[in-house]
């Protein structure tokens, strides 16, 4: 009986060892315990205390219970912390004793079994009896048995391009099938996906606006479908970051971020947590900004607001769903080479530069490493946090 | 009117004006402290006749900084 069976152990269950103590037996008791008394190991002395012959230690008899305990009744796991004992009468060289417990009450609670324990006889009479506890011990959660050998899949949404194509790259060189989601730009991530498989790593498209809770929910089904267990997803689309100052600024672009971001996020980890919840876990990941941090960059509301609200949501999931298993947090990028920034004013790119303390902007790759590190084995007890990407301009 | 930017780089950092390239900046001209950069937000205003506004200065943290703000001043 194992003891994480814990739960299949009943009042009533019985275990038993016979062992026949010999005279080999009781000089290697004598040997580690340094008693040498005579009566356990000269026949003449026993013999002139009224004893016939000598007798076998009473503990060398008892300490079969710890056999009995600690390799069958509940066996591997146990901590037998108390014990009395009778010695009712003496055991000879050379006798069978058996040795016997049984469950008289389990606490669930304690995860504690109390023992009746006995040891008979040759005759059957008891010769030794008393009561012992014991504590079963379970086994500590280790998250890394939960790593599977072989990465499970990963979906990332606005993979075509820019930070999302790279992380998917890297999630599938460090071995996870990838799912890269777009929602137009299908040539470009097909581009991204076919030099994953021709680099022996898996990926697929599917094309899906992430604001269709309909789309989203297909979309996880199709991962499941090609790749069966899911490791998690990565929410990296974003609406275009165009400046706009609030005079300007119609709501409907705050809608669009909002729905984007915030709304894309809502529907991909509606669709994903029940997926990894059976599964017993995952990550989800949401890329932020660190425009959230300290001052905003000028005449970003929108994008702001969105990623804020994203950051917070994120949180949320992570404090809501961390006791499944499931594991949430946002990376936030500073300002990094890609597309989207390419229609700002060079000057701002240069001065950003100038002000992050390692002197350079970021490259997609610097934000796919943290991501991949965070599907892998070293981050399975990081969740709920923010993880600035930025070169240092931003310092929490 | 970027060699002569570099020039009075050159003169107010001391340091020899091939030494001073675009990426040049304090993190690579060791002279260029503080002080030295007060003094050259001084020199380029004088020689050149411009005035920088204090959002500008903040901005001019390396050499191919400065030279796109003066050029947008000129």
């Amino acid at each position: 009986m194992m003891s994480d069976n814990f739960d299949q152990i009943s009042v009533g269950d019985r275990a038993e060892l016979e062992h026949c103590i010999t005279a080999a037996d009781v000089q290697t008791f004598a040997d580690l315990t340094g008693d040498d008394n005579p009566l356990h190991m000269d026949d003449t002395f026993a013999n002139t205390v009224g004893f016939g012959k000598r007798v076998v230690h009473g503990m060398l008899s008892a300490s079969f219970f710890s056999t009995l305990i600690g390799t069958k009744l509940p066996g591997k796991g146990a901590l037998w912390y108390e014990q009395n004992l009778r010695f009712l009468r003496p055991v000879r060289l050379g006798e069978t004793i058996r040795v016997q417990a049984e469950v008289v009450h389990k606490s669930l609670s304690q995860r504690v079994l109390t023992l009746k324990t006995v040891v008979l006889g040759e005759g059957g009479e008891r010769v030794v009896d008393g009561e012992g506890k014991v504590k079963v011990l379970k086994p500590v959660s280790q998250g890394k048995e939960r790593m599977d050998k072989e990465r499970k899949a990963v979906l990332v949404t606005g993979a075509s391009r820019g930070i999302g194509a790279a992380i998917a790259q890297a999630l599938a060189l460090s071995g996870h099938p990838v799912l890269l989601n777009c929602a137009t730009t299908v040539a470009d991530a097909q581009a991204v996906a076919d030099e994953i498989n021709r680099s022996g790593g898996k990926a697929m498209v599917w094309q899906a606006d992430v604001c269709d809770p309909e789309a989203v929910a297909a979309m996880v089904k199709a991962a499941q479908a090609e790749w069966g267990a899911l490791a998690g997803a990565v929410h990296n689309a974003s609406a275009a970051l165009i400046p706009t100052p609030l005079a300007e600024l119609r709501w409907e672009q705050m809608q669009r971020h909002l729905d984007v971001q915030l709304k894309g996020a809502f529907n991909l980890f509606g669709s994903m947590v029940p997926v990894l919840e059976a599964e017993g876990g995952g990550m989800l990941v949401t890329i932020g900004s660190v425009l959230t941090d300290n001052v905003p960059a000028p005449h970003l509301a929108h994008y702001v607001a969105a990623k804020s609200a994203l950051s917070a949501f994120t949180k949320s999931i992570a404090a809501d769903y961390g006791p499944k298993g499931i594991r949430a947090n946002t990376v936030s990028p500073g300002m990094t080479q890609t597309a989207m920034i390419a229609d700002f004013p060079e000057k701002a790119k240069m001065v950003t530069k100038m002000q992050t303390p390692l002197r350079r902007l970021g490259v997609p790759d610097d934000i796919s490493g943290l991501v991949t590190f965070l599907f892998g084995p070293g981050a399975l007890y990081i969740t709920g946090q923010n993880f600035r990407v930025c070169g240092g301009i931003v310092m929490a | 009117m970027e060699a002569k930017i570099k020039q009075i780089i050159a003169d107010v950092m001391e340091v020899p004006v091939e030494s001073v390239q675009d990426s040049s900046s304090p993190d690579t001209i060791p002279s260029w402290d503080s002080l030295k950069h007060m003094n050259l937000i001084l020199a380029l205003e004088q020689q050149l006749e411009i005035t920088f506004s204090e959002e500008q200065i903040a901005e001019m943290m390396s050499v191919e900084l400065i030279v796109l703000t003066v050029k947008e001043l000129l």
